[in-house]
């Protein structure tokens, strides 16, 4: 068959103007909910995996992420903030599965960047990312967590703000000063 | 001030440094498999014996047993025994029958700060525990007020005597030793709710007993080798086909219930490298005659069919009466063909310097491409940092690939359908930055639909049923089943005067709220893009729930439209003097409750705080009729609401009913309640006290419901094709029952004159 039926079968859709009428539609059709899946789960993955730093780990979580989504989907109403819950559950399910692998040094949150000696997932970075790389280790987790919201989970600062529970504009702000002292350690580290 | 360090290539360089692989298609695909087959799976665990599951731990041992056992007592006898191993339990799923079956002895309840667990049944194996809870009464303030915040995920377990815990795995409880016959359940907190809202801790001491010698267990056999299969590959367009042997299709696992069979099987198209498919349908069946068998999928069978080979395992129940055999299992799909030759084409659009989130560009571009032609209808651009190409192509072309030189993109999505979707499909790329100014655009590898295909099982019982009539009569009050729906005529116009209220995909694409006479005629878009609407009883007023949440109202004949101030929610009610809307939503330290708010603004009055509740509707005595879930279990408990004194009763549970969208509709009468049954198919009655429950329709697709207070009941109900439903009307003193071929959305509201 062909790669991915998944994708053969994907409608191409605008993620914003189509995602309350699926999830009007998921309401009353559970396979639906797959719509939904399809439009979310490379960041699910990526956010997760820039957390849990293993792939397979990653994608268990992001498969258990997604089956917690859909059983208690029936209990989500807010219809225009599906991405900030559905990132909830992926927080919540990765903080649940630090605590079971008994790493008590994840359990604030704290992720190194990925590092793993795995064929499958391992990335040829530039110098520049491999610098990027340990000045995001070096930040505050609350910092990279905003880093991994905007960047690998793709959230619109609307959505952040909603999810960190912080105005909007204040997440703006310190994106900008993040990428900005990102910018100007990273010339400072070239020179 | 600081965005001008916001450049995609830093974005980019920011992402890479992540070293965040590709997801990998075979994982979407699985994953994507288990949400549509196993909505009830919990989690991944850790398989424990050779990366087998518990069950298959158990299987692989069997057949070991089965090997050694042929050596010594012969085929025919092992055969035989094995076949007893296994067997279906309804509502729990394929169990392993080698040792005795044990049950709760009686249902046990605990009931702390006005909330009360209870667990109804249990069902113990020698391959797991089945355990059914439900929790009542949890008040909407344990819950987080914003659904962005998630509350307690913790799971339960079952505790034993000697201190080990017994985990949940992939459908139900590890299994509880055969020596052990009692066990506390254990739930740490409820979930969803906050730390501290209510009580955590929960524990239930459970029973357990032989089960009792008329518990229903019924055999599964095991098929091997699968039946004839055969292909048939049809050259689109002339009409010929070429059936060859194939064993795409396979049945694996047959079930023999009181009225049919449960079938299990997998599906895992034969392909040659390099040939790519597409599946175009939906699985049918058809019995020798031609007639199409109406199936259900069996949900607690699901740990079967994720046992099937590749994760493609589907299963089908339906009933026997009256059928011929063999029954033919198809599934339907083209071959997918890159086209023959490298062409591209090439065009420019301007973006503009500025390009916003919802702009579109309309160009109906005409591309010619290989011998074929394609329109690029028009560009979006999204919120997403993406730009959306949408075209409009010959029925032989699926897709084409697109991309905007000098920008890489960081993702996208790769659109397809084209001649199997009405020649449309759109395209994404997804950049950092969205680029902008005049851009060159490539067009490439275009991909063709070839000839389609037709995979098909076949299947036979073993012995043919005696138990079962040629023609079985309907049971009392059933008035249409999946089977009948082909006979329906449509309504004579003496019948289909009126309005209907339809959800649906406008012309403009948006989804949004149309009125329609019952022919379908005089369409009046009263909504271009909103939801949950709700036509008062005399026609002529549309309320609806805006994006905002908030509760809108349309008068029909003059398209003003008024703003109820303060209100906002979905579900909504008119009352039957249409002064007043009763609706569910939040506030006041509640969340997704019943509230009633007058139509002249007044403001809205809280009814009921018991969370997530739906509204059933008003009765002609002043009564409002709605339902609160119980958590755990698919259940709904019936509440009355008198709005003159203020006081609410508690009227019956519901204990068939779907747990998604159950949509309660209370008949103007007050002398019906019409829900969505289990199956999320079938439609059934219940009187307001609980008395007279019936299915009244069988496996139809049942999804919007209206009553008129001429004693019709709409029905929509789903088809083959996602977005459209059909519209039918019962007379449920009758069953006569009509089709509207006029109208072809979800049925929010109707009016007959």
């Amino acid at each position: 068959m062909a790669g991915s039926s998944i994708e053969l079968m994907s409608e191409n859709i605008d993620r914003m103007t189509d995602e309350i009428r699926i999830i009007k539609a998921a309401r009353q059709d559970p396979k639906v909910f797959g719509e939904l899946y399809k439009l979310y789960v490379e960041q699910v993955f990526r956010y997760l995996y820039s957390r849990i730093g293993n792939l397979h780990e990653a994608e268990d979580v992001t498969a258990q992420t997604f089956l917690a989504a859909f059983e208690s989907f029936d209990k989500f109403r807010q219809d225009g903030h599906f991405a900030s819950w559905l990132f909830g559950i992926a927080r919540n399910k990765a903080m649940d599965h630090f605590r079971l692998r008994d790493r008590s040094t994840h359990m604030d949150g704290f992720s190194e960047i990925p590092t793993e000696d795995n064929t499958l997932a391992r990335m040829i970075k530039t110098e520049q990312e491999e610098a990027l790389s340990t000045l995001i280790q070096a930040l505050s987790e609350e910092d990279r967590e905003l880093i991994r919201l905007r960047f690998l989970a793709d959230m619109s600062f609307p959505e952040i703000a909603r999810f960190l529970h912080r105005n909007e504009e204040a997440v703006k702000k310190t994106t900008y000063r993040l990428l900005a002292r990102l910018h100007s350690q990273l010339e400072v580290s070239n020179e | 001030m600081n965005e001008k360090y916001s450049t995609p290539q830093f974005e980019e360089s920011i992402r890479k440094s992540f070293g965040v692989p590709e997801i990998r298609s075979k994982f979407v695909d699985e994953v994507y498999s288990d949400l549509m087959q196993q909505g009830v799976a919990k989690s991944r665990k850790a398989r424990p014996f050779l990366g087998l599951r518990p069950a298959w731990t158990v299987t692989l041992a069997i057949f070991s047993l089965m090997i050694i056992g042929t050596l010594v007592i012969g085929p025919q006898r092992v055969y035989a025994e094995f076949l007893k191993l296994f067997g279906y339990i309804p509502g729990v799923g394929i169990v392993d029958q080698s040792s005795p079956i044990r049950v709760l002895a009686e249902p046990v309840s605990v009931t702390r700060d006005g909330i009360t667990v209870t667990v109804t049944s249990a069902t113990l194996t020698g391959d797991r525990t089945q355990i059914e809870y439900r929790i009542f009464g949890v008040p909407g303030s344990a819950y987080p007020d914003r659904e962005d915040i998630v509350g307690c995920m913790q799971r339960e377990y079952l505790l034993l005597a000697d201190g080990k815990q017994l985990a949940q795995i992939n459908y139900g409880y590890e299994p509880v030793p055969m020596s052990v016959n009692e066990a506390v359940f254990v739930i740490p907190c409820i979930s969803g709710t906050l730390p501290g809202k209510s009580p955590e801790n929960w524990e239930l001491p459970l029973r357990f007993v032989p089960a009792p010698p008329d518990l229903t267990v019924m055999p599964v056999t095991e098929l091997s080798p699968s039946p004839q299969v055969t292909l048939t590959q049809n050259a689109t367009g002339n009409g010929t086909s070429v059936p060859s042997v194939d064993n795409s299709v396979t049945v694996s696992k047959v079930i023999e219930t009181s009225d049919g069979y449960i079938l299990i099987g997998s599906f895992q198209p034969q392909s040659k490298p390099g040939e790519s498919f597409q599946q175009t349908g939906a699985m049918e069946i058809h019995d020798a005659s031609g007639k199409k068998v109406a199936y259900t999928y069996p949900q607690d069978v699901n740990e079967a069919i994720n046992q099937e080979p590749g994760g493609t395992g589907w299963a089908a129940q339906f009933k026997a009466a009256g059928l011929v055999y063999p029954l033919n299992i198809n599934f339907s799909g083209v071959h997918l063909l890159p086209s023959a030759s490298d062409a591209t084409a090439q065009f420019t659009f301007d973006a503009g310097s500025n390009p916003q989130p919802g702009q579109v560009w309309d160009l109906n571009q005409q591309i010619q491409l290989d011998g074929h032609t394609l329109t690029l209808v028009s560009i979006t651009a999204n919120s997403q940092r993406s730009y959306s190409f949408n075209f409009q192509v010959d029925p032989k072309v699926y897709s084409v690939g697109v991309q905007i030189e000098g920008f890489t993109p960081i993702g996208g999505g790769g659109g397809g359908g084209g001649g199997l979707t009405n020649g449309k499909f759109s395209t994404s790329l997804v950049y950092a930055q969205l680029p902008t100014g005049e851009l060159t655009v490539d067009i490439f590898h275009m991909v063709l639909i070839g000839d389609s295909i037709t995979w098909q099982g076949q299947w036979s019982p073993a012995t043919p049923r005696t138990d079962l009539p040629a023609n079985p009569t309907l049971q009392s009050g059933l008035c249409l089943t999946a089977d009948s729906l082909t006979q329906l005529q449509p309504a004579p116009s003496t019948v289909a005067n009126g309005k209907a209220l339809i959800y649906e995909k406008l012309d403009t694409g948006t989804w949004g709220l149309a009125v329609y006479n019952l022919d379908g005629r005089q369409k009046q878009v009263v909504v271009p893009n909103g939801n949950w609407g709700a036509l008062s009883s005399d026609g002529s007023q549309v309320a609806y729930s805006a994006s905002d949440n908030g509760i809108h109202i349309v008068d029909l004949a003059s398209l003003t439209e008024k703003v109820l101030p303060g209100a906002g929610g979905f579900n909504l009610h008119w009352s039957p003097d249409g002064t007043q809307i009763a609706y569910v939503g939040m506030g006041d330290g509640v969340i997704n409750s019943v509230f009633v708010i007058t139509t002249d603004g007044t403001p809205a009055r809280l009814i009921s705080d018991l969370s997530y509740e739906s509204i059933i509707g008003w009765s002609p005595d002043g009564k409002l009729y709605f339902v609160a879930p119980y958590t755990g279990g698919a259940a709904w408990k019936v509440y009355s609401y008198d709005l003159a004194s203020g006081t609410t009763q508690e009227r019956f549970t519901i204990e068939n009913g779907t747990p998604k969208f159950l949509n309660p509709m209370l008949s103007p009468d007050g002398k019906w309640i019409a829900y969505r049954g289990r199956d999320n198919s079938s439609l059934y009655l219940v009187h307001p006290d609980g008395s007279d429950m019936h299915l009244v329709l069988d496996n139809v697709g049942a999804v919007g419901i209206a009553w008129t207070s001429s004693g019709w009941l709409g029905v929509s109900i789903g088809t083959d094709d996602p977005y459209v439903q059909k519209v039918l009307l019962i007379n449920l003193d009758t069953c006569d029952s009509y089709i509207l071929n006029g109208l072809h959305g979800q049925l929010e509201g109707l009016v007959i004159k």
